[in-house]
């Protein structure tokens, strides 16, 4: 009996030496189950809050105009006050059902009140309940446009519209990849290329489409919401993958069970994430509805991809 | 010999008519596209006498001020094109163009992929009946569009989209939300 605890202990031990022998490059947290609820307004910070690092929020599929959406805005004003980020990428369904003035009022300027008016600027693009003249919305920041760019320190951002990825599209991205120095590249936009979420899954098409841009070019990491859950993938083809569906809208238990590309889920409440960029390190933490850290770690920031080769020229 | 000869006389004489008749069909399927071109410009024209006189609100704080922009040109708009009907833009030809143009995406080697994407991305139902000249029904969402099969289609200008709804393709003027065109019944084929 004692033999056979011993084995089961050093197999345990192995097999966590196994788990922090990861390289930097892996993720480092595999799976935090939440933790328990703490008490209101409290929060436990995560990240290294390192000076002069980029700071940001996500937030998916949002817009219902309900309390749990509420809830959620509070939990970002109160990790706000802390980690002091200034802005907050957003997912796409900004706004469900009717887009009436009341509307945007109830499903927008009422819940993140408190973010706004801190001066927290939010980067919208656009889902498949949005309408698009939200692109007409200063405090979308979408300056009139269904797909954009704009940086931050070192990172650069590409919003894209996953809606309608037509030739003009695509050829924007691979323009403005292709011109861009900077160290960190993040595209996002509403349907996942990834995503074990039983309701929808991943957009295939889109997917054919961008990943040999994203690839070529050294996308970094790509975030994107559509299905109401948060999960984080295995790196694909060297690229980071988030999708945050699940800041307003709910699907319970609706992941995929035993899925292969998953590193971490949740689908039992809503969350928002928070992204901290420092030098060549990405980190992240992912936070509940009732304030639990549901996921968070650290991503190594990836080797640039070579140069495209010239072709040969035919020598006579 | 002689008979051998023969045989590849009606081969040769038989390809060579596929590939005229394939020709035809390119060239006439060219032809149609041109003239939906020239109809999509004609509709740009009238929109853009229905913006002058209106300020486009960019970057406006006013969620009011962008519904007002969006009644405004939609209104005028239709009293521009107070007769318009289905078929105008999407005429028989055309739409029969669209048919072909949709079934070739959907039976190629992308089909499948077009046919997922559509899926996953919460197809569209029960929109009701779509009328020319009519806001597109707030608050109903909009069908993602398959990039495979977009490529396919002739291009837009950036303020006039493709969707789906149900199957009825209709031509949305994205700014005015209103329906431009609707192609009714188009059939989307089973995939290899």
């Amino acid at each position: 009996m004692t033999r056979r605890l011993l084995a089961v202990f050093a197999v345990v031990v192995i097999g966590c030496g196994v788990v922090s022998l990861r390289p930097p490059s892996q993720l480092v947290a595999i799976f935090a189950a939440p933790q328990a609820a703490p008490a209101p307004g409290a929060v436990s910070v995560k990240l290294p809050l390192e000076q002069k690092s980029v700071r940001f929020a996500v937030i998916g599929d949002n817009g219902t105009g309900d309390t749990p959406q509420y809830e959620v805005a509070a939990e970002m004003e109160a990790y706000r006050k802390v980690v002091g980020y200034d802005f907050v990428t957003m997912m796409g369904d900004n706004i469900y059902g009717s887009h009436k003035p009341k509307d945007i009022e109830r499903k927008f300027e009422a819940p993140y009140k408190p973010l706004l008016d801190a001066g927290v600027k939010f980067y919208a693009c656009l889902g498949n309940h949005d309408d698009s003249n939200e692109t007409l919305y200063k405090l979308f920041n979408m300056n009139g446009q269904h797909y954009y760019s704009f940086k931050k320190g070192d990172v650069q951002f590409f919003a894209l519209d996953s809606n309608y990825m037509d030739a003009k599209q695509l050829d924007w991205i691979t323009n403005q990849l292709s011109g861009s120095s900077a160290k960190w590249k993040i595209a996002y936009f509403h349907h996942p290329l990834y995503s074990d979420g039983r309701f929808h899954g991943p957009d295939l098409d889109l997917r054919k489409q961008l990943m040999p841009i994203f690839e070529k070019y050294g996308m970094n990491v790509v975030l994107s919401g559509h299905d109401h859950v948060y999960e984080r993938f295995k790196p694909e083809e060297g690229i980071y993958f988030f999708l945050v569906g699940n800041s307003g809208e709910l699907r319970y238990h609706n992941l995929r069970q035993g899925s292969n590309i998953m590193a971490a889920g949740f689908d039992t409440d809503r969350t928002f994430m928070l992204v901290e960029i420092s030098g060549d390190k990405l980190y992240f933490q992912t936070v509940s509805r009732t304030g639990q850290t549901v996921d968070s770690g650290a991503l190594q920031l990836q080797p640039k991809p070579p140069a495209p080769v010239q072709a040969l020229q035919q020598v006579h | 010999m002689m008979f051998r000869n023969g045989i590849l006389s009606v081969a040769l004489f038989l390809l060579s008519t596929f590939l005229i008749a394939s020709q035809q069909r390119v060239n006439a399927d060219a032809a149609i596209a041109a003239k939906f071109d020239q109809k999509t410009a004609d509709y740009m024209k009238l929109r853009q006498k229905a913006l002058n006189g209106l300020a486009v609100p960019k970057n406006t704080e006013s969620p009011e001020k962008i519904a007002d922009f969006q009644k405004q040109l939609a209104g005028k708009i239709r009293d521009l094109r107070p007769q318009a009907k289905r078929g105008d833009l999407f005429t028989r030809e055309v739409a029969g163009l669209f048919q072909r143009l949709v079934a070739t995406a959907m039976r190629g080697k992308d089909g499948a992929l077009i046919r997922t994407s559509f899926q996953r991305a919460e197809p569209i139902q029960g929109g009701g009946h779509l009328d020319v000249n009519a806001t597109y029904p707030d608050g109903l969402p909009l069908q993602s569009m398959p990039p495979s099969l977009l490529l396919n289609l002739p291009r837009l200008p950036k303020e006039l989209e493709y969707r789906f709804v149900g199957r009825e393709l209709i031509l949305r003027d994205t700014q005015a939300s209103l329906i431009v065109d609707v192609i009714p019944d188009l059939r989307m084929p089973q995939t290899k």
